[in-house]
């Protein structure tokens, strides 16, 4: 009995010991490209090939060029400058139809909640050639403006804000009304600073969708100067004479650092993102 | 904030309040006010959205009835020419193979892996959230410097997965170089990209299942292998038909790994071995100044990508009963 017993628990351990094995496989897998993205940055022109994880000679050269002489640092400045604007336009307008969409009864408002969730049956890939045709027209080619165009306002955080907007009590915005508070003021001083949770998930999307976008930002953008970081990392290696492994590799890096760094710090938003992205099927 | 007049009428009303704002001044009832400002509200931002998105759609539609070269300012109707034109393009019937081939390989691979990393991260105890955050990853990372880390990897005879196959004596292959295995290589890169995001999405099904069915399970004396196949695989169906889906029109989609990895310059080489639909869009609207063309493309593949996403309102409005 005690001899089946034991026996039980060993295989209970090595099921248990084997998950890890496993999954610790996995986490090599993918980890190992981000350990060979730095230890290539980090390594002399040359000895790229050389293939050891630690490189013979650490340099930081080719994130000094970049960041000293290269195009790189006007690159960030624009994608800061786009996230931020996109951003603070998806959380407003956002919040906004998801509070209106939750806190009141109008004619048609079930057959424009219902549109807007179609519209994510429309792949990108589509609507580029009329909004390039029309950033054109407008002479917003290489501009802020262009890029902008197309995302001031998301499927995904209106679904997101009116899903939580609806879920605050219409006794705490009767209250106010009885208060004198404006109908904007209701949105404004009540329900938006009670939404915070659910703005921080949309605004740390938007930020992380708009600062690794690349299809779009590609086509509205020409000139070097105005490209994102991701239209000028993509060219990076072009841009350069030969193919310099060693600076498209700190190029990857500086571009994907600052977002898992975010990463780190907006974790728990960005998961609770993911499973919202899933409710909407 | 505003001091009601105490002889407004509408004081009186149960629920309701006194405004001295403009629509008050206008004697319009308390009601409608509410509902005016709803209309103001949502306005901006629902005109927007459809202008951007349906306004867009419609003139994609309308293009791709017309002769429209990027360079030619006239813009003849040319009715279905453009659609017979695309089909009679063998080049096109290869990026329509190689994108439904995509999405073959790709799912299954995405779905199978990222449900297996997920059931074992819900039946260990440590280590899950460091394990989670591992996998997730490269969500948070640009395709385009995933991609060239892994172009970089794939390189021939000098990457490091030349090296590796040296090791286990594997015959070499030119992995992105040869017309065999460039999607293959692809796929395997966006597979790598993804399975985080999917493992999410079965990590948050596998938590709606409800913990008394496993205890009444193994009051009944169920094994593991019983609770895995009776309980969790039925009830995490809509979750599989979920993921399916999203990473289906992910597939269909994906355009920033093949620009940024495909041999001849990211336009689907070598040999157009690795041309999609998004890329052939991309080409002909960009480089071949051919809108028309391209707008006939784009619709062609937004019916597929509709096709898809209508298939799943059926497959996912059955009610589930817990």
């Amino acid at each position: 009995m005690a001899n089946i017993k034991t026996s039980y628990r060993r295989n209970n351990l090595f099921f248990s010991g084997m998950k890890y094995v496993l999954l610790s496989i996995g986490g090599v897998i993918m980890l190992f490209p981000y350990l060979w993205m730095l230890s290539t940055s980090l390594k002399v022109p040359g000895t790229w090939y050389n293939l050891s994880l630690l490189p013979e000679q650490i340099s930081f050269q080719h994130y000094t060029r970049l960041l000293a002489t290269g195009l790189l640092p006007g690159w960030y400045l624009n994608t800061i400058i786009i996230a931020t604007i996109s951003t603070l336009s998806v959380a407003f307008f956002s919040a906004l139809a998801g509070y209106t969409f939750a806190k009141y009864k109008f004619w048609g408002r079930d057959v424009m909640f219902v549109i807007i969730l179609m519209a994510i049956m429309i792949p990108t890939e589509m609507l580029i050639i009329p909004w390039y045709v029309s950033i054109a027209k407008l002479k917003w080619i290489d501009s802020f403006a262009g890029i902008l165009m197309p995302g001031m306002v998301t499927t995904f955080g209106i679904f997101v804000m009116r899903q939580f907007m609806a879920a605050i009590p219409n006794e705490l915005l009767d209250a106010g009304r009885i208060d004198g508070v404006s109908e904007f003021g209701l949105f404004w001083r009540i329900c938006l600073p009670m939404a915070r949770p659910a703005l921080s998930v949309v605004v740390i999307f938007n930020f992380l969708g708009v600062w690794n976008d690349f299809l779009w930002p590609l086509i509205a953008t020409n000139k070097e100067k105005f490209f994102t970081l991701q239209v000028g990392l993509s060219r990076l290696n072009s841009l350069e004479t030969g193919a310099d492994w060693g600076g498209t590799m700190a190029g990857a890096a500086l571009a994907s650092l600052p977002m898992l760094i975010f990463f780190m710090f907006f974790q728990k938003q960005i998961v609770k993102g993911v499973s919202m992205s899933g409710l909407k099927g | 904030m505003n001091n009601p007049p105490k002889t407004n009428p509408a004081a009186t009303l149960p629920g309701s309040t006194v405004r001295t704002g403009i629509l008050s001044k206008l004697h319009i009832p308390w009601a409608q006010q509410r509902k005016i400002w709803a209309y103001v509200f949502i306005a901006l931002p629902f005109l927007y959205f459809v202008v951007v998105n349906f306004g867009a759609m419609l003139a994609a539609f309308s293009y791709s009835f017309e002769k429209y070269q990027t360079l030619n300012s006239s813009r003849p109707f040319i009715g279905f020419a453009n659609y017979v034109g695309i089909f009679a393009d063998p080049k096109f019937i290869k990026a329509l193979r190689n994108t439904l081939v995509f999405a073959a390989i790709r799912v299954p691979v995405v779905v199978v892996l990222s449900m297996s990393v997920a059931l074992l991260l819900s039946s260990i105890k440590r280590f899950k959230g460091f394990f989670r955050m591992l996998y997730f990853l490269p969500f948070v990372t640009s395709g385009v410097a995933i991609s060239w880390v892994f172009k970089f990897m794939y390189l021939p005879n000098f990457g490091i997965f030349t090296t590796f196959f040296d090791f286990f004596k594997i015959p070499r292959i030119a992995f992105l170089d040869d017309p065999k295995w460039a999607l293959l290589a692809i796929v395997v890169v966006t597979v790598w990209a993804s399975i985080g995001f999917y493992t999410l999405i079965f990590l948050a099904g596998l938590e709606d299942i409800p913990v008394e069915f496993y205890e009444a399970a193994m009051v009944d004396g169920a094994n593991p292998w019983q609770r895995f196949w009776k309980i969790t695989m039925p009830l995490l169906n809509r979750t599989m038909v979920l993921a399916t889906v999203l990473c289906l029109i992910s597939s269909l989609q994906t355009f920033t790994f093949v620009r940024m990895m495909s041999a001849d310059g990211g336009f689907g080489g070598p040999l157009s071995a690795t041309i999609t639909l998004p890329i052939m869009i991309y080409r002909e609207a960009f480089f071949s100044m051919n809108m028309g063309r391209a707008a006939a493309i784009s619709v062609v593949f937004f019916l597929i990508v509709l096709t898809v996403s209508l298939l799943q309102r059926k497959l996912l409005s059955r009610e589930v009963d817990y």
